[in-house]
């Protein structure tokens, strides 16, 4: 862009200079032009008047000439006694005017002025009088009348004189008017010279504009480009700074990307790592369990678990606040603190729950972190034919469907709070036992089970969740939970699934 | 007067009546990011007032960070024996009724009303 834009703009200065020097020339030689062609008019003109002037001249000396060849031809006529030789001189007489016509006709062709013309018409009447007189003369000659002829001469001669002297004076004319004519052509010459001058002037006071022009227009573009220049410099550097901060938000980004994506995959791990295996499951005859849990797009903190012991088997879900690593880890610290506590302390539920807080608060405060989680334990016991759910810890209700259909619904909000949240929830902990008869079955759940959303925002519900247990309850477990998870699904139908989904169905199987 | 305000929350305390309004949906992260609001929430609990009012009505989400300052709050107010703490909740949200219940846990004195 840069390169290409100076190019183009070193182009226009150099057509623009080519422009300038094209002008300044045309109008140097437009004024020229016009200098040497008006020059050439007035030579023209001047050799015009000269050729005139000279060929006037020329037949004006003819004519003189004739009339003086012709006044010597009568003298000779006159003193000539041959009549053959006054015979031929008579013949040269009548050539000489001829000549002398000639001679005249031409003059009067040669644009002579009025006055001249006068002057000839005047000179006709005496050439014509000198005419007749030198024509008698003749005649006396060839009649031998000498002393007649010699009077009458005279006054022929008079006459030529006359003639003679207004030839001369057309001459003298006709110098002074050339060389006026002269004078005026050297005046005409110089007011060339003076209008070639003014030209030239004009010429090079127009040269000096265009050059300014080009000059100052030259500057603007140089100043033009100058800012252009200081302007790209600040875009570049702005344009750096751009890229560096973009590149830094970039790895910055990536970093986090990756952090998420490591995240994800721990969390995910954790979540399934640590579920109780399918054999787990089955360790308890009496009880038939079956698990789901299906984590969201995004890591949550789900948990359940199933735990055999001495003193039954023990069955644990709860749900962390949030989403992410540290919920994940949340989940994980409970999961084996839950472990240790009922393989080494205590068996009794509602002290495992108060322990259990303690240090998941403690840990939580170390990691500053504000996540909490509900949390319920269960004790399933057997003895004598006799079943029971021991249930403590505040979670979602946990829902009983009779064999007969019954079913019942229990509050756990006032069994326990939430894990994690304050040091103590001793106090807030309490246990109730549900006993259960063959066939009953127990279903534990997390929210996202009840809040699932469908397209339009409604939630799953308790009802629904109460429908299937109680339409499916002569079923096994795992159909049991396969309905319940069918069930979701459908309404969830193509909304987003935002939370885990966790279900645990137990069935009293004898 | 003073107030916080936010794109989706606003918190105003009128130290004059002794009431704070928490309004919106609270999805902080953590202690640092709600410590203004603690400030204020102490700021309310250190008034002379026998009655500190704290409204939620039109609080529509509160993260487990946010359950966790009204929780501690709750926990500091246990020791003031002649300040008694009102909470006005709305039956239209779903995370006030289980957690405001444990609040009142956490509090016995607490006067809950939803409405």
């Amino acid at each position: 862009m840069q390169n290409s834009n100076t190019s183009s703009l070193v182009n226009r200065q150099i057509a623009l200079i080519l422009f300038g020097f094209i002008l300044v020339m045309s109008i140097v030689g437009v004024a020229s032009k016009v200098g040497i062609s008006s020059l050439s008019t007035n030579n023209q003109r001047f050799e015009k008047t000269v050729h005139r002037n000279n060929e006037q001249y020329k037949q004006l000396v003819v004519m003189s000439d004739a009339i003086r060849d012709r006044m010597l031809i009568v003298y000779d006529i006159v003193h000539s006694n041959d009549i053959f030789e006054i015979d031929e001189l008579a013949a040269k007489s009548n050539e000489k005017v001829r000549v002398f016509l000639a001679a005249r006709d031409k003059l009067s062709k040669l644009g002579l002025t009025d006055e001249q013309m006068q002057q000839l018409d005047e000179q006709r009447k005496l050439l014509v009088k000198a005419q007749t007189i030198l024509n008698s003369i003749i005649e006396q000659s060839l009649n031998e009348q000498a002393l007649d002829s010699l009077s009458n001469i005279q006054d022929a001669r008079q006459a030529n004189t006359v003639v003679l002297q207004s030839l001369l004076d057309m001459q003298n004319y006709q110098n002074s008017q050339a060389k006026q004519e002269l004078e005026n052509a050297k005046e005409l010459t110089r007011e060339s010279g003076d209008s070639i001058f003014l030209l030239a002037i004009a010429a090079v006071l127009l040269s000096a504009i265009v050059v300014g022009i080009i000059i100052r227009h030259m500057r603007t573009q140089g100043q033009a480009l100058d800012t252009a220049l200081r302007q790209l410099e600040d875009n570049n550097q702005q344009l750096e700074a751009r890229v560096k901060t973009r590149t830094e938000e970039l790895l910055t980004m990536k970093a986090d990307n990756m952090r998420m994506t490591a995240e994800l995959d721990v969390g995910r791990q954790i979540q399934s790592i640590i579920l109780p295996t399918a054999q787990e499951l089955c360790n308890e005859p009496s009880l038939d369990i079956a698990a789901f849990m299906e984590p969201a797009d995004e890591v949550g903190g789900d948990y359940y678990d199933v735990l055999k012991h001495d003193n039954g088997t023990y069955i644990c879900i709860g749900d962390v606040t949030g989403h992410g690593l540290e919920s994940g880890v949340l989940m994980l610290m409970t999961q084996s603190s839950v472990r240790s506590q009922l393989e080494h302390s205590s068996k009794d539920i509602t002290t495992i729950l108060s322990r259990v807080n303690e240090t998941l608060y403690k840990n939580l405060q170390r990691m500053k972190s504000d996540k909490h989680l509900t949390l319920s334990l269960l004790n399933y016991k057997q003895a004598n034919g006799h079943a029971e759910l021991q249930l403590c810890g505040q979670h979602e209700s946990m829902i009983i469907v009779r064999s007969n259909g019954s079913i019942e619904e229990i509050d756990t909000d006032a069994l326990g709070f939430p894990a994690g949240l304050v040091e103590s929830i001793e106090e807030y902990v309490a246990k109730t036992t549900v006993p259960l008869m063959k066939d009953d079955v127990a279903v534990l759940y997390t929210d996202g089970i009840t809040e699932a959303a469908d397209m339009k925002h409604n939630l799953y519900g308790i009802e629904r969740l109460k429908n299937v247990i109680s339409t499916n309850r002569q079923a096994s477990a795992e159909h049991i939970k396969n309905n319940i998870i069918e069930s979701v699904k459908q309404h969830i139908d193509k909304q987003t699934v935002f939370d885990d989904l966790t279900l645990v169905v137990l069935k009293q199987v004898a | 007067m003073k107030s916080i305000n936010d794109e989706n929350y606003t918190v105003t305390l009128d130290e004059a009546n002794s009431v704070i309004n928490i309004n919106g949906i609270l999805r902080l992260s953590g202690n640092a990011e709600y410590q203004p609001i603690i400030d204020l929430l102490n700021e309310l609990l250190e008034s002379k007032s026998e009655t500190l009012t704290i409204n939620v009505e039109k609080l529509d989400f509160l993260n487990s960070s946010g359950i966790a300052m009204l929780s501690k709050f709750m926990i500091s107010a246990r020791s003031r024996e002649n300040t008694s703490i009102v909470i006005n909740g709305s039956n239209q949200i779903p995370w006030q009724a289980k957690s405001l219940k444990n609040l009142q846990r956490l509090l016995p004195s607490l006067e809950l009303n939803f409405n």
